[in-house]
């Protein structure tokens, strides 16, 4: 425990020592430095993207003149002139209480260190970008246990073309489903969203009938797949297709043959979204599991309020293996207030419901009504750029109307976030130097 | 800079009277005896025309207001009343250029893109508040006047209101956070005369 301990105060007092010591273009991740802007130039409070950084992306990151030239290596293929790389860390005090029925349980707080990721992106050329994100290791927030992953969370490459009005982008990899919020690189609460996390297995409380819970479908999770995509900037109307093996981010769970789609109508900076996911068997042995997600997604986008919210109905055919189909119903409303340029206020309400699940009669024994809900507030304050202080508190309860159980959790943290590259090497790397005048 | 700066001068020589006695007002601006910048001195008076009183057949004067590294410049910017403000995009992204205020009919001039220009005309007095709906920290103030006659104060404190016919004058200081303040002057025919200001916050 106290290795524990003394290991993430290790790693944050690097951090901060590296962003502190880092200079100005070394010390913003990878592609504020490359193109020579401050973070807020595409991004609200970083990660979460602004309509400007929504467009990089929808230029398949491309668009901005290079700052640090790229290095032409033949044909249209270049390679960024600078290492692309930035290591992205968060760290602080969490706090956790959860009270089963009338029993208060205890508190308890601890030092985490929630993630260390490292970055990497940029451009390939006029038509080709990749992007990486390896979350190196993470630490449970309940537990304080650390793992080290041996995937990346996120790694892709993106090929982008332009025919008529059209923004076009096909990426083949690991990335995040087209939901109408990120629901985790793009993130700017602490706090997951609880229908992104949620499925049957987690609703119902019970095992899945084949594999684990963590072989079912998971919008929280990246997934391994090939997306097509395409945004008329001038009418605001995009789509995303795609397949996706089911991998939720692991590569011993990938015989799933999975669709998605999401349509988008965007009127100047807001938008309204459908999300539709469908997987004919969810673990992919040809036995009945088919599921479903489809709801609408809303943002709207000022720069002082900006709103966000998607509703989600699910469905899974076969969740206890009793051939007793479940649907289940959830969403959040979530608003970002600037109070200034440096200081944000967040505010969510997260929401999910099955209703009366009883699976006795087809000779299971599970029978089960539940009802989650969690408000999540909190405050996020931009000390410099690329570090910020967020300080979050969640509190909520889980229903079992069966059984008429019911838990109570509180949730806090007080976190430092910032993402920085401190090992930028001089020389022919940096920054353009202005060409001599005659 | 230096358009911006010639079309200013062209403004307020468009709407000054052009006068072989004119004067200069200048001075030295502080606020909480510390220099001061991003804020307008301007005179209303006997000697100062009313806009209606600019000839029909004069052209709009044309101000350009850019954005470039995420910042409006000048992030002050005073202007006579019916001036056509030019605002264009010298950033490598998109802007958005929109303002809440009432006075400027809360104008939204859309998203677009690097290279790109729009225009609005202001012809209500006051002060417009302009807003980037992208990014948070893009502000600036465009100062619509009745007369002719004012300045921006520059870096150092100083300012500086040419060609100013002789008259009774009321010298007023205007910042998005300061109070107000004003000072009678009697300015002669010609030569100029010193106003340093003491702003409070």
């Amino acid at each position: 425990m106290r290795m524990h301990r003394c290991f993430i105060w290790v790693a944050l007092s690097w951090g901060a020592l590296c962003t502190l010591w880092s200079t100005p273009a070394a010390a913003i991740p990878v592609f504020a430095r490359v193109y020579d802007k401050p973070c807020g130039a595409c991004h609200t409070v970083f990660p979460q993207l602004n309509p400007e950084g929504e467009n990089f992306r929808a230029h398949g990151f491309h668009g901005l003149p290079a700052a640090i030239k790229p290095l032409r290596a033949g044909g249209l293929f270049d390679v960024p002139g600078t290492l692309p790389l930035a290591l992205y860390v968060a760290g602080g005090e969490d706090l956790s209480k959860v009270d089963v029925a009338a029993q208060h349980g205890a508190t308890r707080t601890h030092l985490n260190l929630d993630f260390l990721r490292l970055l990497a992106g940029g451009e390939l050329g006029q038509h080709l970008a990749f992007l990486l994100d390896y979350e190196l290791i993470e630490t449970e927030s309940e537990t304080g246990d650390i793992t080290i992953n041996n995937l990346p969370y996120q790694a892709y490459v993106t090929a982008h073309a332009e025919p008529g009005a059209w923004l076009g982008n096909l990426r083949v990899g690991w990335y995040e489903l087209p939901l109408g919020v990120s629901p985790q690189i793009h993130r700017l609460s602490a706090r997951p969203y609880l229908i992104y996390g949620s499925n049957a297995c987690t609703l119902l409380g019970v095992a899945a009938p084949r594999g684990a819970c963590a072989d079912m479908p998971t919008l929280t999770e990246t997934q391994i797949g090939m997306e097509l995509s395409a945004l008329q900037p001038e009418r605001g109307f995009g789509w995303n297709v795609g397949f996706t093996n089911g991998s939720n981010n692991r590569l011993d769970n990938t015989a799933s043959r999975d669709f998605y789609a999401h349509v988008s109508q965007s009127l100047g900076s807001d938008r309204l979204g459908l999300f539709l996911f469908y997987s004919p068997d969810i673990v992919g042995d040809g036995v009945e599991d088919r599921a479903l997600r489809i709801g609408p997604d809303v943002d709207v986008y000022s720069r002082q309020l900006h709103l966000l919210g998607q509703l989600l109905a699910a469905y899974e055919s076969n969740p206890t293996g009793h051939l007793q189909p479940l649907w289940y119903y959830g969403g959040f409303f979530e608003a970002n207030y600037r109070l200034t340029a440096t200081l944000l206020s967040l505010l969510r309400v997260d929401y999910a419901w099955t209703p009366r699940f009883d699976d006795r009669m087809h000779g299971g024994d599970t029978h089960v009504r539940r009802r989650l809900w969690e408000v999540t507030g909190g405050w996020q304050w931009l000390a410099l750029q690329h570090v910020k202080m967020v300080a979050e508190l969640t509190y909520g309860e889980s229903h079992e109307a069966v059984s008429d159980s019911n838990v109570k959790t509180w949730a806090g943290t007080l976190r430092l976030v910032t993402a920085f590259w401190p090992f930028t090497p001089l020389g022919p790397y940096g920054p353009e130097q202005p060409e001599a005048t005659p | 800079m230096i358009r911006i700066a010639r079309a200013a001068m062209v403004g307020v020589l468009l709407f000054g009277v052009s006068s072989a006695h004119a004067a200069t007002v200048e001075g030295v601006v502080t606020v909480g005896g510390r220099l001061a910048a991003h804020a307008v001195v301007y005179l209303e008076g006997s000697g100062a025309p009313p806009h209606a009183a600019a000839p029909s057949a004069t052209p709009a004067a044309r101000v350009v207001m850019d954005q470039k590294n995420l910042a409006f410049i000048p992030r002050v910017l005073p202007v006579a009343r019916g001036t056509i403000v030019e605002f264009t995009n010298s950033d490598d992204v998109q802007h958005n250029v929109f303002s809440p205020s009432p006075i400027s009919g809360k104008f939204n001039l859309g998203t677009y893109g690097p290279g790109a220009t729009h225009t609005v005309t202001l012809d209500q007095p006051g002060d417009v508040r302009v807003l980037c709906n992208i990014h948070m920290e893009m502000e600036a103030h465009i100062l619509v006047l009745d007369g002719p006659y004012f300045a921006t104060v520059a870096q150092d404190g100083s300012y500086q209101v040419a060609d100013v016919p002789a008259g009774a004058y009321t010298v007023k200081i205007w910042h998005e956070r300061w109070l107000a303040f004003t000072q009678a002057v009697d300015l002669p025919a010609n030569g100029s005369l010193t106003v340093n200001i003491a702003a409070r916050q």
